[in-house]
């Protein structure tokens, strides 16, 4: 199937879903899961957070199915959907965190290790990469959320650049500068996360 | 220095392969769209809100000028003077 008819599917099923069939959603829900579970999981890089968003993306995709205007394809609005409730999600864990700092402040020696980024394990990498996935996932959170959103859509979900442009309503040349900015970045949070590798 | 270490470090995460959420995922997502659908309020589409308002603001000016129109008949003199002799019809 070409590209525009894939195109002239996904809008259909989406008018569809708009006046309420339930085969449509469940169809553009096999089709779009993994995408926005695997986007929303490089974000928060926790599995049952990850969920929640899933949830949360295709409640509002079902909400606002009659209000798709058509004016890009139905992948970038739904990419554009968790991008957005994601970041809404790890502002919102921030600031959470900033709170527990707070509070820190007032309970010496007291910790909250729930607030704390963990080590995470991304169920999609080979055994013998987990290691070094760990400390780049690590590096990712770092990152500003630009950059992080240009990173995670070329490299992690490996969209063509010019898709990752259209999500981000930006230009490709932006995308670039953004996916330099990032690797820039990551290379140098990778020289203090593994001080061991430095020779 | 060698670089190229970091590199193949930031390689491993390109590309990695899908992970799949919760097979009952779909289900709890059909239950609160279900749930939302139930809660959620009757809400009045703006054109039929806004039909509303008008036929309210042109009862509201309607009272006000008949309030007015009767206050002005009231006060003019009446055409004919209530005497003794129009009570003594019958």
């Amino acid at each position: 199937m070409d590209e525009s008819n894939q195109f002239e599917q996904h809008r259909l099923l989406l008018s569809q879903v708009a006046e309420g069939s339930e085969p449509a959603f469940a169809a553009l829900y096999a089709m779009y899961k993994n995408s926005v579970y695997n986007t929303a999981l490089s974000y928060l890089q926790n599995t049952v957070e990850a969920e929640d968003v899933t949830q949360d993306v295709f409640v509002k995709i079902h909400a606002s199915a009659a209000f798709f205007q058509g004016k890009s394809s139905v992948k970038t609005w739904i990419y554009r959907i968790t991008i957005n409730h994601t970041l809404d999600q790890l502002r919102h864990k921030k600031r959470q965190k900033r709170f527990g700092d707070f509070v820190q402040l007032f309970q010496p020696g007291g910790t909250n290790p729930s607030l704390d980024i963990p080590d995470f394990d991304h169920p999609g990498v080979l055994l013998d990469q987990k290691e070094d996935a760990r400390i780049v996932f690590k590096a990712i959170a770092l990152l500003p959320e630009q950059q992080k959103t240009a990173f995670i859509l070329a490299f992690i979900e490996d969209l063509p650049r010019q898709e990752v442009a259209l999500v981000m309503n930006v230009s490709i040349k932006a995308v670039e500068s953004l996916l330099q900015r990032a690797k820039k970045n990551l290379r140098s949070s990778l020289d203090f996360l593994l001080p061991d590798r430095r020779v | 220095m060698n670089e190229n270490w970091k590199d193949d470090v930031l390689n491993c995460v390109t590309g990695i392969s899908k992970a799949e959420p919760n097979s009952l995922l779909y289900h709890t997502i059909r239950e609160k769209i279900i749930y939302n659908a139930r809660m959620k309020p009757s809400v009045v589409k703006k054109p039929y809100l806004a039909l509303a308002a008008a036929c309210l603001a042109l009862v509201l000016t309607a009272n006000i000028w008949i309030f007015n129109q009767s206050n002005v008949t009231s006060s003019l003199p009446t055409d004919y003077p209530i005497d003794l002799a129009n009570f003594n019809l019958y």
